[in-house]
């Protein structure tokens, strides 16, 4: 790395000062980090999407943010580049992508995965290839006796990604007129089982939101990286010490070219003069002063200097050998040197001290045991409620685990048990005979109560709790497109309401063509599976 | 879910469309309010046909028709009576004011004092009018209709809680939709100077005393023991709902039984079932609740949170 062709002002800054610094960088170059981005990362976002979103949405949202780290690398690839002001495009970043899964991809998505300055520590991986011990060198030298600051810029940014991806959600429900605002925030919000549309676009925000701040994130690690380089290895001074060298070269060589050429006219004149006497003496070349050879050593590159260690060696003992090393002063001061007898009061002191320190100490250590019998009971008390909530944990845990679609349906509705366990195997027989014992309102009840089972189990009819009767015919309208469903659905509906709420039945007759019409609207309702589920004598309808 | 409605009711609908185009929800709404013997208060902003409206419903069973255009300086008197003193005769003579009607209409009656507008509290409940210690009924059937603009609030008198649960129905009149407007300003234009109200193609399609019979019919239909505990546990869910500051009263879930009762009147049933009080709810609960501060910052409406209750409080199946 040659500090000299950096585009930034090299200098020991604070680490927010840093900070503020990479999002500038991030401001002025977004064009090709945002591309960059859109050209490698997008395309991983829509596979999994693809693969993921319908069946396993959270699986879907936990992976997008699970490979958070080789997205990574592609920001740090393109900032790397820019600040040395080398030209770049998409193509680039593209090729330079087979790159990125050469060093330190299994660690970083392992190890390291959840590691808070995986910014900071990402360009000693990326840039200078180290991993293993080198690595755990490297870092541990990087991060010695320094305020980095880059756990609190991994909260910081974590914390904006929320707020950003909960912003872009939050403008769109506002945007929105409030009756569907409201139905949109009961989706994304309380809903368990979200549609597919609704996923996506959740998926889509949280995107737009990770784009944003891991680009910021990985900028504001390789700034404090760079930074810390600049205080550790002084790439500030030594590119003052090359500024000087270039300076002082300037000016040598311009005294040079100007004794060069008051000594190409003397030479003339004194040719001119001493030609008859044929005398000519040689000139010495300009001697480089001993200062110079000093500083091209400290200005070598860190490179340079390594393969040249004897010369290192040398030019160390030649500067050590300056009198300016070779200063010595003396300097009295006055020292106690000591009274027995008040050696051993202070001893007395010391006794006192260290008692004073042991009752201390015991007490730490008292305190300690309190602290730790503490924390065991803490610990005790977490696991009996743990296991006292365990079925409201397990609730909670359920948005985590595919749920097949017979686990999704309801078992009951409004109060009426629907599973298919709770319906006789051959409803209209059941109910025929129930008419034929007079005992009608309980016929209907059947006879509804399947119908309503068939409509949610097979025709997955969503009805709300609070859905009458009315509500449930109309959505059956919307839903189903065969009219003798519908009308026989309402013919039902209407004989159930008149049971009910009226207390009044239809005639036998007329209850009768129900059940004989109902194998119409049953055999309709009746999924394939189903009619095998009978062949090998499953619970049907009817 | 379609069923056949009774003669009278739907004549009356057919007769009233006649002169308002549209808005057949509302005048369904009204009739149900008629025969369930409640009063309506009408809000939407000028021009949509309210007046019109109740003219037409006035004239469908050639009952009375009043007007009273309530102002700043309307005086209770002007809208009950008062007594005169009679030089001829040397003794005093009641002069009735305009609540001795069968149809009421109360004009922007949010421009009146609440002195004003309580004077109204006593026919619309009780039916009558006292005046000197003399209590005098007013006709029958006798149902008020007001009106309030809710975009002009500046010099006008909010209606107190208690005269708001006064009324059955609160109705919400929006604008017509393309295709009846366009049909309202044909009709409204052909071969007609200026812009008076016409209701001179609506006749009378029912008595008083069929409006009475009707009425009657209602209260005696028979409710359910589940549908009433149906709408008893709507009513007593927006006392609990978040977003809502103050629930409903008893007297909603009165009006909904009601209302529901006028509404099985008006399908041909003599029982209701949960449509029917579904049905009803909005117009009979939405002014019966106070939003909480923060859903009225929000320009939440109150139909919205009861359309949520609706979904949410189970409806019985028996």
């Amino acid at each position: 790395m040659n500090p000299e062709a950096l585009t930034l002002e090299v200098r020991p800054r604070s680490p927010w000062e840093a900070m503020d610094l990479s999002v500038r960088l991030c401001m002025q170059h977004w064009r090709i980090l945002l591309s960059g981005w859109l050209i490698t990362v997008l395309p991983i976002f829509v596979i999994i999407s693809l693969l993921l979103l319908e069946t396993h949405p959270y699986w879907a949202f936990i992976l997008v943010w699970y490979l958070k780290p080789i997205y990574d690398r592609v920001p740090l690839f393109i900032l790397s580049r820019v600040i040395f002001s080398e030209p770049l495009n998409w193509r680039d970043v593209l090729k330079a992508v087979p790159g990125f899964f050469k060093t330190g991809l299994l660690s970083s998505l392992t190890l390291y995965r959840l590691d808070m300055g995986r910014a900071f520590a990402l360009p000693t991986v990326q840039l200078e290839g180290l991993c293993g011990k080198q690595r755990t060198r490297r870092m541990s030298a990087l991060r010695r006796g320094a305020k980095n600051r880059e756990g609190l810029l991994f909260i910081l940014c974590i914390n904006l990604e929320s707020l950003l991806y909960w912003g872009i959600i939050g403008m769109i429900l506002l945007l929105l007129p409030t009756d569907l605002a409201i139905k949109g925030a009961e989706l994304v919000l309380v809903n368990d089982e979200q549609p597919l549309w609704v996923n996506a676009l959740s998926m889509l925000m949280y995107f737009l939101a990770m784009m944003v701040m891991e680009i910021l994130y990985v900028a504001g690690g390789f700034m404090l990286y760079l930074n810390r380089r600049t205080i550790l290895e002084g790439w500030d001074i030594e590119l003052t010490f090359r500024r000087l060298q270039r300076k002082h070269q300037q000016k040598h060589s311009r005294q040079k070219n100007r004794l060069s050429a008051a000594r190409a006219v003397a030479a003339v004149i004194l040719l001119c003069l001493l030609l008859p006497l044929g005398i000519s003496e040689p000139l010495n070349a300009a001697e480089v002063p001993y200062d110079d050879l000093r500083y091209e050593f400290i200005l070598l590159p860190l490179a340079e200097k390594k393969t040249e260690p004897e010369k290192s060696t040398e030019v160390i003992q030649a500067v050590m050998q300056e009198p300016v090393f070779n200063r010595y002063k003396t300097i009295s001061q006055l020292k106690y040197t000591g009274d027995t007898a008040k050696q051993k009061k202070s001893d007395d002191y010391s006794d006192f001290i260290r008692s004073i320190a042991k009752f201390f100490e015991m007490i730490g250590q008292v305190l300690a045991r309190l602290f730790e019998v503490g924390l065991w009971i803490l610990l005790l008390i977490l696991a009996l409620l743990i296991i006292k909530y365990w079925s409201r944990l397990k609730i909670a845990f359920n948005g985590f685990k595919k749920t097949s679609t017979a686990d999704k349906l309801p078992e009951t509705l409004f109060g009426l048990d629907i599973r298919e366990q709770s319906l006789p195997e051959d409803v209209r027989a059941e109910a025929l005979k129930l008419i034929q014992s007079r005992q009608y309102r309980a016929a209907l009840a059947l006879l509804y109560r399947a119908s309503l089972a068939c409509l949610v189990r097979h025709h997955a009819l969503e009805l709300q709790p609070g859905a009458t009767e009315g509500d449930c015919v109309q959505a059956m309208q919307q839903h189903l497109s065969s009219k003798q469903q519908i009308r026989y659905f309402m013919e039902l509906t209407r004989a159930w309401q008149l049971t009910a709420y009226a207390h009044r039945t239809l005639p036998e007759p007329q209850l009768k063509k129900l059940v004989t019409d109902g194998a119409v609207f049953y055999e309709h309702l009746k999924p394939e599976s189903d009619n095998s589920s009978d062949e090998s004598g499953g619970h049907g309808y009817g | 879910m379609t069923q056949e409605t009774t003669p009278i009711s739907q004549t009356m609908q057919s007769e009233i469309a006649k002169a308002v185009i549209g808005q057949t929800d509302i005048i369904e709404q009204i009739i149900i309010a008629l025969i369930a013997r409640g009063h309506v208060l009408l809000e939407g902003v000028p021009g949509l046909g309210k007046t019109l409206m109740v003219q037409a419903l006035a004239k469908t069973f050639a009952g009375d028709f009043s007007r009273i255009q309530f102002t700043p300086d309307l005086m209770p008197s002007d809208v009950t009576g008062h007594i005169l003193y009679d030089m001829k005769s040397e003794s005093f003579k009641i002069r009735k004011g305009p609540v001795f009607t069968n149809l009421l209409l109360a004009d922007e009656i949010n421009r009146a004092p609440a002195k004003t507008q309580a004077a109204l509290l006593e026919v619309m409940q009780e039916q009558q009018v006292t005046l000197e210690g003399r209590s005098m009924p007013v006709g029958n059937p006798f149902m008020v209709l007001a009106t309030r603009n809710p975009i002009e609030q500046e010099g006008t008198y909010p209606l107190p809680e208690a005269q708001l649960d006064r009324f059955l129905f609160k109705i919400l009149i929006d604008y017509p939709q393309d295709g009846d407007e366009l049909a309202l300003v044909q009709h409204t234009t052909d071969h007609k100077a200026g812009d008076r109200l016409d209701v001179s193609n609506v006749s009378a399609c029912a008595r008083q005393d069929s409006i009475l019979a009707l009425q009657q019919q209602a209260a005696a239909i028979q409710v359910d023991e589940k549908v009433m505990q149906y709408a008893v546990n709507i009513v007593r869910s927006t006392r609990k709902w978040p977003g809502i500051a103050i629930g409903s009263g008893p007297r909603g879930g009165i009006g909904l039984i009601r209302a529901a009762r006028a509404r099985a009147v008006m399908y041909d049933r003599d029982y209701i079932t949960p449509d029917d009080i579904k049905a009803v709810t909005l117009p009979v609960m939405r002014h019966r609740i106070a939003l909480s501060p923060e859903m009225e910052l929000e320009g939440m409406h109150s139909d919205t949170i009861l359309q949520n209750i609706l979904d949410k409080v189970p409806a019985p199946r028996n």
